[in-house]
């Protein structure tokens, strides 16, 4: 109820929030699959795999905070690691990309694995 | 920069509507002269972008300003290529074509008599309606242009630029109350919109500052006119017009504070006491101080603000200051 | 920004290839030595894991496309209202270029400033009067 009515006082822009989560989201699935053909130039097999594309796509979060939020949302005043910002959710922000791009980078993963190994 | 022909130039100053509209020719030029209407035309021209219309409704309205009919009327002939003559906007564009052709009163009733006629054949036409106003109003029929107006809000009441153009015109005609109960309609519409907030803000003030307003009212007016200013500038940070409003309403508040406050027994918005008052005003003058320092030293992220917002800023500022050494 | 974000996406994109190139050769060379050398000895065929040059070939090519790819990203907009509005008011145009330096197409300003423009609602003759004084004035000065 009180959540209501802070949204009523300092509403939500969607246009930004959505342009927002449409940029972070492309950046996401172009990169999952950029894992996709690393990971099967360099022959990973199953868990490895996995593990590989977690700590990549982790890392995509990182850098991506570090170059587009971190700069303008530090300055105004936000805490580090903080992405209130320009998202809603912060555990959304981290993780999300996980299950986002998981298609693709399988998609490519089997793809080039099997051009390289066979 | 030369200003982008997506916006509407009503609003530009002189000199940048004469930049846009000498860029007519060039757009006239660059695009392709016919939008064809049968289906396998449309297969092999270029994609049409809804952009390229907006661009022709725009350099309409910046060439009829500057003078350039020769060009407003290409413009419009595209327009009609593309979406017939018998389009709302289309009609409406030709009638401001005629509109500013006209040279005499008897070509202004004529026009005049022609949207009556459109009117009368279709009365939910909402562009030409809207014509039909505004030619009231530049004819100096204001109560007249006022009561086609409530009409056509009869009909069509979420329309809120047209509550605005009524707030606008009970204002001309000097009905505070009236044109403040038009603008909170707008709110009503669009509750986010700050630059509404502030106008309504200033309407507030305008009504308490007018002669003829009484005790009671010259309060409640003001106090509304605080808490429209303050809720602008919640609504959007570093707002230059709210924070100049604030200041001044909050002077004003100051200024007759001697004066015994008569409390309203309507429940309405109670003013706060001297000390938040005071303390809302030295924040404007701070952010004011802030932006004005800003905007004329051309920072980088600071030059969004019109020139003559900020000299108006910085004549508001030197005002108080001296009128603070003699107290 | 965008001329060296891309051109560090293409240097990324040819190391990978050349990564790829060589990790395929590399399998393609173990396949013919298992099947030539199985005459020869009777070694088991084991597969050899990729060699360490290649492996970081891999690793840091992706990493530097990784880099481009978010160096191409179009910049965030805030999305708390008075922060989105207030950026609009103090930076205009400037807040809202894509990383290409050019205004962007859907930025219209302030949306409501359709509220006090009205251009449904314009008086056409007086704004034509006003720019003819305008004119007048201006041609004044620079005659003076």
């Amino acid at each position: 109820m009180s959540s209501e009515i802070e949204l009523q006082i300092a509403p939500i822009v969607q246009e930004s929030l959505m342009h927002n989560s449409r940029t972070f989201q492309n950046l996401q699935s172009l990169t999952a699959s950029l894992f996709g053909v690393s990971a099967g130039i360099l022959g990973l097999e199953s868990y490895s795999g996995f593990l590989f594309y977690i700590i990549f796509s982790l890392l995509t979060s990182v850098l991506f905070y570090i170059i587009r939020v971190a700069p303008t949302s530090i300055s105004s005043g936000k805490k580090p690691l903080d992405t209130s910002r320009y998202f809603l959710g912060a555990v959304d922000f981290w993780t999300g990309g996980l299950m986002n791009g998981l298609a693709g980078f399988i998609l490519t993963w089997t793809l080039f694995y099997g051009l390289v190994s066979a | 920069m030369a200003p982008s022909v997506f916006r509407s130039p009503v609003q530009l100053p002189p000199a940048e509507a004469l930049e846009l509209s000498k860029q007519a020719p060039a757009i006239l030029r660059s695009s392709a002269n016919t939008a064809s209407t049968s289906a396998i035309g449309a297969i092999f021209s270029a994609p049409e972008k809804p952009e390229e219309w907006i661009t022709y409704e725009n350099l309409i309205l910046s060439s009829l300003r500057t003078g350039d009919d020769k060009a407003a009327n290409q413009c419009l002939a595209r327009l009609v290529a593309r979406f017939g003559e018998n389009n709302e906007r289309v009609m409406a564009l030709r009638g401001l074509i005629k509109e500013a052709e006209a040279q005499n009163d008897g070509e202004l009733e004529k026009i005049l008599k022609e949207y009556d006629q459109i009117l009368s054949e279709n009365d939910t036409n909402i562009p030409i309606a809207k014509r039909r106003v505004a030619l009231l109003r530049s004819m100096g029929r204001l109560s007249d242009a006022a009561s086609t107006l409530v009409q056509l809000l009869d009909f069509s009441p979420t329309d809120a630029e047209a509550w605005s153009e009524l707030s606008d015109l009970y204002l001309a005609q000097g009905l505070y109350p009236q044109a403040i109960y038009a603008e909170e309609e707008v709110l009503v519409l669009a509750p986010n919109a700050w630059n509404v907030h502030a106008r309504l803000g200033e309407l507030q003030y305008m009504a308490a500052t007018a002669s003829g307003a009484d005790g009671g009212s010259y309060q409640k007016h003001l106090a509304e006119a605080l808490k429209r200013f303050s809720r602008s500038i919640e609504l959007c940070d570093d707002y230059l017009r709210g924070y100049y409003g604030l200041k001044l309403v909050t002077g004003t508040i100051l200024k007759d504070s001697g004066k015994p406050a008569k409390l309203t027994d309507e429940g309405d918005f109670v003013l706060p006491d001297t000390k938040t008052i005071e303390r809302l005003n030295e924040l404007a003058t701070a952010k004011l101080a802030e932006i004005v320092r800003h905007s004329t030293a051309q920072d980088r992220g600071w030059r969004g603000y019109s020139a003559a917002e900020v000299a108006a800023a910085r004549e508001l500022l030197s005002e108080d200051s001296s009128s603070g050494i003699v107290r | 920004m965008t001329f060296i974000s891309k051109a560090i996406t293409a240097v990324g994109g040819i190391l990978l290839a050349h990564a790829c190139y060589s990790a395929q050769e590399h399998s393609a060379l173990q396949s013919f030595r298992a099947t030539s050398g199985a005459a020869l000895t009777s070694a088991p065929t084991t597969a050899v894991s990729l060699p360490l040059d290649i492996v970081l070939e891999t690793i840091v090519s992706t990493f530097i496309i990784l880099l481009g790819l978010v160096l191409v990203t179009r910049p965030l907009r805030p999305i708390q209202w008075r922060e989105w509005a207030g950026k609009i008011e103090r930076e205009g145009e400037e807040g809202f270029k894509d990383s290409n330096g050019e205004v962007n197409k859907d930025y219209i300003g302030n949306p409501f400033a359709i509220f006090e423009s009205r251009p449904n609602f314009v008086d056409i003759r007086k704004q034509r009067k006003e720019f003819a004084q305008w004119v007048k004035k201006e041609g004044g000065q620079k005659a003076q």
